[in-house]
């Protein structure tokens, strides 16, 4: 339905004064896919789906979409459409005339115009409410008055600020599943900025990790979640995170700093090991010896707050049934093929790095 | 509190409406109840008529003019442009002039021979000349209370158009609406609730505060062409003495003030909208 559109990123900046949210970003997203920028509050993520929408200028790089420059265009000009964190329906106007602004400004005719909202309309479930004013919508109904406004001009690009950020739990992953099915009916290129990890995992066909304005990693879901490239990526994805402790690899062996072995290492010299909390198998025989310092049990599994040797804090997620009391002591093993190594000053994981440092 | 309100403000125009059916004398001594006569002989006559044809069009222009260049202004203020940091102080600050001192500060800028307007005097004499041309004295009258006017304007639509959403500007740009196309659709509609505010207390202060300015500028000469209803009160009240005259003029101007006010709510709940 929508043109092929795919989004090419070339050395982005952008300044705000001396601050700067985003620096020399570069990065190429593919035509009709579903491109989630994940990272926490001001990383740059919403600024940098501004620049794209052209909402503010860059402040050097630039911006294709397909073939066309477009950093220097005026938002009007690019053909993207946006939903808002805050929905910005306009209160003095009932939902059709809503989701038709744009294309009254776009000077459709009117009969063309009834016609088109009414089929976004019914796509989105509206049909009931066309005359209401969005003051007397539920939180849902705005959200998708919201989508409905965008996706009815069928833009080449479907920008998405953090949109379901003010949805009950419930209503999220209600929309989330809505969302999937309508990108898959539309096929336009979308971007989706958000820090909530589940929205990206569940709806991305690659996610954009960005810290401080720069790329941490951009992958697919699986890539991100089972290979980290940083402990950044590492220590913001998962429910709770990757466990990272740092020690030294010292002949072929990973050990804290009051000298406990924990695992073999490839490695030597200050290194950081990372491995998830639901790989840690906890075994009577295990050879690392941890002290619980608090459990939340969730019901299907519980996670277990504890402390390495040296006072190094560790999670680790338990199965149904199983928990700890605080103050015992419980002992471990680290499975070897899922143990991650990062590089201990920049953080990047140290596969990447050059094979001299291997002994 | 309301105690205040009641002796200040209720007494007095019920007092109004009462003396407004009595034969007032000049010099104290009684009075007498004539019903509608006082009426008869003010609507009967053609000074009550052409101060009240003035007034009318005092109510019209001032305060379509004083919000007209507020809105302006405060358009321009929030969109950010250079200077208007500083703008926005200086504006203010007039609010804290009285009307008398307005008035005559304007009587000098006015002046035809040492005010704005003198060099053009020069070029055309008799141009420009507020003490004996009346088009030229109402005109300056109506500036006076514009420039009156704007500083508390400005204030109210400014802090209107900023608790207008960011997003919602966005959202129209994302939608193709151009800077003008923006303000049209969307400023100015959600705007609705300020300009009715500036609009209803424009309106009734174009009848009340002009009195400070007239009397200071003008005194309602030349040949009575700046003669507001308000001024014409005070004339035939205190100067003329006719009180029954005075009290049934003001019983007529608040009638029609507030009837007109009236139809202003009237038409705000038609415009009205839940945020």
């Amino acid at each position: 339905m929508a043109e092929r559109t795919k989004i090419v990123i070339e050395n982005l900046s952008k300044k705000f004064g001396n601050v700067e949210a985003i620096s020399s970003l570069s990065a190429t997203f593919d035509a009709c896919a579903f491109t989630v920028i994940l990272g926490p509050s001001g990383c740059g993520k919403s600024t940098l789906l501004h620049v794209i929408a052209g909402l503010e200028t860059a402040s050097a790089g630039k911006i294709f979409f397909e073939d066309r420059e477009v950093q220097n265009l005026p938002a009007r000009e690019r053909g993207c459409a946006m939903v808002f964190q805050d929905y910005a329906l306009y209160p003095h106007m009932n939902v059709e005339d809503n989701i038709g602004y744009a294309l009254k400004l776009a000077k459709v005719p009117k009969t063309e115009r009834r016609e088109r909202i009414g089929r976004v309309a019914e796509v989105t479930g509206l049909l009931s409410v066309l005359k209401r004013r969005p003051s007397q919508l539920s939180g849902g109904q705005r959200q998708r008055v919201a989508i409905a406004r965008a996706i009815v001009r069928e833009p080449r690009v479907l920008l998405f600020d953090e949109p379901f950020s003010n949805l009950d739990a419930q209503l999220r992953h209600d929309m989330r599943r809505e969302l999937a099915e309508l990108h898959q009916r539309i096929g336009a290129t979308s971007v989706f900025v958000t820090h909530d990890q589940i929205e990206a995992m569940t709806m991305a066909d690659k996610i954009l990790v960005i810290s401080n304005g720069k790329i941490e990693q951009f992958g697919t879901p699986d890539e991100v979640y089972h290979a980290p490239e940083s402990t950044f990526v590492a220590g913001f994805i998962g429910s709770p995170p990757m466990n990272l402790i740092s020690g030294t690899g010292d002949g072929g062996a990973f050990k804290l700093r009051d000298g406990n072995v924990l695992s073999a290492c490839g490695w030597n010299g200050p290194v950081v090991l990372g491995i998830r909390p639901e790989l840690i198998n906890v075994e009577r025989q295990g050879s690392i010896a941890l002290k619980v310092r608090y459990c939340e049990k969730l019901g299907s599994h519980s996670i277990i707050t504890a402390e390495l040797a040296d006072g190094q804090p560790i999670r680790l997620t338990t199965p149904l049934g199983s928990s700890a009391e605080p103050g015992s002591e419980m002992r471990v093993n680290f499975p070897a093929k899922q143990l991650h190594w990062f590089d201990s000053e920049s953080g990047e994981v140290i596969s990447r790095r050059s094979k001299g440092m291997e002994s | 509190m309301l105690a205040l309100i009641v002796m200040f403000f209720y007494i007095p125009v019920f007092l109004a409406f009462f003396w407004s059916f009595f034969l007032e004398r000049p010099f104290g001594g009684g009075s007498e109840f004539v019903g509608f006569q006082n009426f008869r002989r003010v609507l009967s006559d053609q000074e009550f008529w052409r101060a009240m044809w003035r007034t009318l069009l005092f109510m019209v222009l001032a305060p379509g003019t004083a919000i007209g260049v507020s809105l302006v202004l405060a358009l321009a203020a929030d969109r950010g442009i250079r200077l208007s940091q500083p703008a926005r102080n200086i504006i203010i600050w007039p609010k804290a002039i009285a009307g008398a001192s307005i008035g005559l500060v304007f009587v000098f800028i006015f002046n035809p021979r040492l005010g704005l307007f003198a060099p053009l005097n020069d070029l055309f004499p008799g141009l420009w000349n507020p003490r004996i041309d009346g088009t030229d004295a109402y005109l300056t009258l109506l500036f006076a209370q514009v420039w009156n006017g704007i500083p508390f304007n400005f204030i109210i639509l400014l802090s209107g158009l900023q608790t207008i959403p960011d997003s919602l500007t966005k959202a129209a740009a994302m939608d193709g609406a151009g800077p003008w196309r923006r303000i049209i659709d969307i400023q100015i509609p959600l705007l609705t609730p300020q300009l009715f505010l500036t609009f209803v207390l424009e309106f009734v202060g174009s009848v009340v505060e002009a009195f400070g300015l007239i009397d200071t500028m003008t005194e309602g000469g030349p040949g009575g062409a700046t003669t507001l209803l308000v001024y014409k009160i005070y004339v035939d009240g205190f100067k003329a003495y006719d009180l029954s005259g005075a009290a049934t003029q003001t019983a007529l101007l608040m009638t029609a003030v507030a009837i007109m006010v009236a139809l202003q709510f009237r038409l705000e709940k038609r415009v009205k909208y839940e945020r």
